[in-house]
């Protein structure tokens, strides 16, 4: 890892768990931090091995019977690569001091434990910069640590009413929801953004740095300028389905198969005319009713049923590929299986193979880097953890405990590998 | 906080100006290369009927995209409109751009001619598809990149087209990842004193959402499909219609479906087959039918109340409107005041955290279009007359 990373050398404490805090600190992780899962009885709740009156079972990797299912859990295993972990009692008073310990010979905290529980525990940011006087601490939480509504629980579904919800779906009709919950991996990249300016700004002036982020407020910037014009021109912005206020056409096609779609979008007149050759319609582009973008706009609906009957007899893919030759812009609706299978994904090495957690010779498919950094890669050092698999690393090697001294704190239940050592009466 | 940063911002439209809006906001100069006479194209997107041209900055969208920003006129594809910028680049940390690939090769413009320069310049490159691959040369529109990344086939309802979000998501992400990324390679450059090169790619940073998506597939061999307002991983777990709007609502844990039964009073909702989550996955419409009524009893925010007040989850799906209006949001000061060069004040989100208590974004308008030429070319040397010859001849 020497020489090769751009988080080379900084150490970041995850607390808590789920998707969001997890993501920023796995993304920091592929950066090349040093980051270690800080995980309670129980463990991050995704793991399935928290109170079962709480949680549902998460769905396991079904393929690995000889990992106990709390180290198996199916999107456990693929948020949290290249993290260690360590199993501590924040409950017991030697928790804590061992954590402040940690705190001390490490650079970032991040956390979205439940609001209030860390300052109930004597583990607030004064504290922990008392420890570490150049501590970066990023907080994670539906609504911020200030205001009327900083101790409401959030998840995904409950901040999407915050954002785009109310301009997603169609006219007259309610507002949909997203497919894929968007908030936790936004705010977990906002998260890292932001630890990434503290960790740039604290190079510049010394300074400790307390992040209170909000995935409310998260959400709400994808929709800035949606507010910037309601109070520079008073518009509210209705729900639109797929079409655009400009031009058609615009939005997706039925294509040949099951649920096989093509998405279209026409710009200007040469596409146009490129999106009518391909066709092969001649009556098509001189239809008087479609000869302008304006035109076109008004007689969208007849517009778009005529390129329907053409769709619909096309393999998405095909008709994608003929478009863009001509510079069309066009795209086929993947789903998850066809993009694990998309060539222009392979040609990026978007996805790779991974080890399962002390199973190093049993590979399963996962994310290849996000981005390409040309000197200092995205990498993949390890896979997820399995709980409390790091004890030794993270307390002898990194803090400095002798291996008896450890051994004690197993014995004594402050520290675990084993997530149901003292899970009860955990909230 | 990134005071300091001198970022060369040749993006337009909306993940790359996004991008460098955040490295703005918090602090970075951010000069903005723009066509001369035309400037970013979303200068004209949304722009109301209202709007004087001499005093305007552009639509909502360029308005939102572009605070704290310099704006200057360049020409790049004339040989003195590269010689300027060249003069620029020994003056920057950071350069991020988002043409279609091989445009800045084109202009002499590549990373290895400008790390010659400057050897430690971060450079970014945002696209919709990569510098590389079968798609690089491919055109991209939000909804075409919503759709190649796997995000849109499952969002909307299973007997309809699959649906776009409505705002542009796919770009938003692309910034906030771009952002990421080019403050890890600062960072690395603090102590190495070497920049690198960045290829930031729309499509890949989309796909990388589907996280849940992924492991479902990988792990059980599954591939999911549209189901509405509905979800996979509960039930009620969507958007419900109210007396005055909607609402989400979230049963968020085990103990919350008993706190539902007791709450609504609904008798029918305590059948055993609903006890488990793929129990009301499987029964969903059926319970969904018996909660309608009781939710059309309550307004947005009531029902938000007593639902939370019950131990569940649940928000007002909030128009603009309500969100400048939301107490919250007040109290945390989120919405800051921005002069328009018009004479009014436009509202607007200022950044998704806070810092040491206090709101790290400054609240800068956007510029207009060449509006600190004379400063930055007067920076290099150039006089005014300078400047009038250069416009007349094409280069600014």
């Amino acid at each position: 890892m020497a020489g090769e990373s751009a988080l080379e050398g900084i150490r970041v404490l995850e607390l808590g768990g789920r998707w969001a805090t997890p993501h920023c600190s796995a993304l920091l992780g592929e950066m090349g931090a040093d980051v270690i899962k800080v995980e309670e009885p129980g463990g991050d709740s995704s793991r399935g091995a928290g109170r079962p009156s709480r949680w549902e079972a998460p769905f396991l990797a079904a393929a690995i019977k000889n990992l106990p299912p709390y180290n198996r859990a199916g999107s456990f295993l693929m948020i949290n690569r290249n993290k260690l972990s360590t199993g501590i009692d924040f409950r017991k008073p030697e928790g804590r001091e061992l954590f402040l310990r940690l705190v001390k010979v490490s650079d970032v905290v991040v956390e979205n434990m439940r609001p209030g529980r860390l300052d109930k525990m004597g583990l607030d940011y004064e504290t922990l910069k008392a420890t570490n006087p150049k501590l970066i601490m990023c907080s994670m939480g539906g609504y911020g640590k200030t205001g009327p509504d900083r101790f409401r629980r959030a998840v995904g579904i409950t901040i999407e009413p915050y954002s785009f919800a109310s301009v997603t779906g169609y006219p007259g009709e309610g507002p949909m929801r997203s497919g894929v919950d968007h908030v936790d991996p936004l705010s977990g990249v906002y998260a890292a953004g932001a630890i990434l300016s503290a960790l740039i700004f604290r190079h510049r002036t010394g300074e400790s740095v307390y992040i209170d982020l909000s995935f409310a407020e998260c959400a709400i910037c994808t929709v800035g300028q949606y507010v910037v014009d309601y109070t520079l021109n008073q518009r509210l912005p209705a729900r639109s389905g797929n079409k655009s206020p400009l031009t058609a056409p615009h939005g997706c096609y039925r294509c040949k198969g099951d649920d096989s779609w093509l998405a279209i979008a026409v710009r200007n007149d040469r596409e146009w005319q490129q999106l009518c050759q391909v066709i092969g319609d001649e009556t098509l582009a001189k239809d008087e009713k479609f000869c302008d973008a304006a035109s076109r706009w008004q007689n969208r609906e007849e517009l778009d049923r005529r390129i329907e009957e053409w769709s619909q007899k096309m393999d998405g893919y095909d008709a994608m590929k003929l478009l863009q030759e001509v510079g069309v812009p066009a795209g086929a609706v993947l789903s998850i299986d066809k993009l694990v299978g998309n060539p222009h994904l392979k040609a990026r090495e978007f996805f790779t193979e991974i080890p399962y957690p002390t199973l190093p010779t049993t590979y399963h498919r996962t994310f290849g880097p996000r981005f390409k950094l040309s000197e200092t890669p995205l990498k993949l050092y390890r896979p997820a953890p399995c709980y409390g698999e790091h004890n030794k690393e993270v307390w002898v090697d990194r803090v400095g405990l002798g291996e008896a001294e450890l051994e004690r704190f197993i014995q004594n239940k402050v520290i675990f590998n084993d997530p149901f050592v003292e899970r009860k009466d955990l909230f | 906080m990134l005071k300091d940063i001198k970022v060369i911002d040749l993006t337009q439209g909306i993940a790359g100006p996004y991008c460098t809006k955040l490295l703005a906001d918090l602090g970075a100069e951010v000069i903005k290369i723009e066509k001369p006479y035309r400037g970013d194209i979303t200068r004209r997107l949304g722009v109301s009927a209202q709007d004087m041209p001499e005093v305007t900055t552009g639509g909502s969208l360029f308005f939102y995209l572009n605070t704290n920003k310099k704006s200057i006129t360049l020409n790049l594809k004339t040989g003195s409109g590269q010689k300027l910028f060249k003069q620029l680049v020994s003056g920057a940390d950071v350069i991020i751009e988002s043409f279609r690939p091989q445009t800045m090769s084109s202009f002499g413009l590549s990373y290895d001619a400008l790390s010659a320069i400057k050897p430690s310049v971060v450079m970014t490159s945002v696209s919709s598809f990569g510098q590389s691959g079968l798609y690089r040369d491919y055109e991209a529109t939000e909804i075409i990149l919503y759709a190649l990344s796997g995000l849109m086939n499952i969002t909307g309802e299973p007997d309809r087209e699959p649906l776009k979000l409505g705002t542009y998501m796919a770009q938003y992400v692309a910034g906030q990842n771009a952002f990421a990324a080019t403050l890890a390679a600062f960072y690395r450059k603090l102590t190495t004193d070497k920049g690198q090169y960045i290829d930031v790619s729309i499509m890949e940073c989309c796909s990388r959402l589907l996280e849940f998506q992924l492991s479902q597939y990988v792990f059980q061999n599954y591939i999911p499909h549209r189901i509405g307002y509905a979800n996979e991983k509960g039930h009620p777990h969507g958007m419900f219609p109210c007396k005055d709007g909607w609402v989400a609502l979230h049963v968020r844990t085990k103990a919350g479906w008993p706190a539902v039964i007791k709450l609504t009073g609904i008798k029918e909702l305590d059948k055993p087959e609903y006890a488990s989550d793929q129990g009301r996955i499987k029964h969903r419409d059926e319970i969904t039918a018996y909660l309608l009524p009781w939710l059309a009893e309550f307004k947005g925010d009531d029902l938000v109340k007593v639902w939370e007040e019950a131990g569940l989850s649940a928000s007002k799906v909030h128009t603009v409107k309500d969100l400048l209006g939301s107490p919250q949001l007040q109290a945390r000061n989120f919405f800051i005041d921005i002069e328009h060069p018009n004479g009014s004040k436009v509202k607007s989100p200022s950044g998704p955290f806070k810092v040491n208590n206090a709101i790290p974004w400054r609240n800068g308008r956007a510029p207009l279009l060449g509006e600190h030429n004379k400063a930055v070319f007067g920076k290099l040397g150039y006089s005014e007359e300078d400047l009038t010859r250069l416009k007349g001849q094409g280069v600014i």
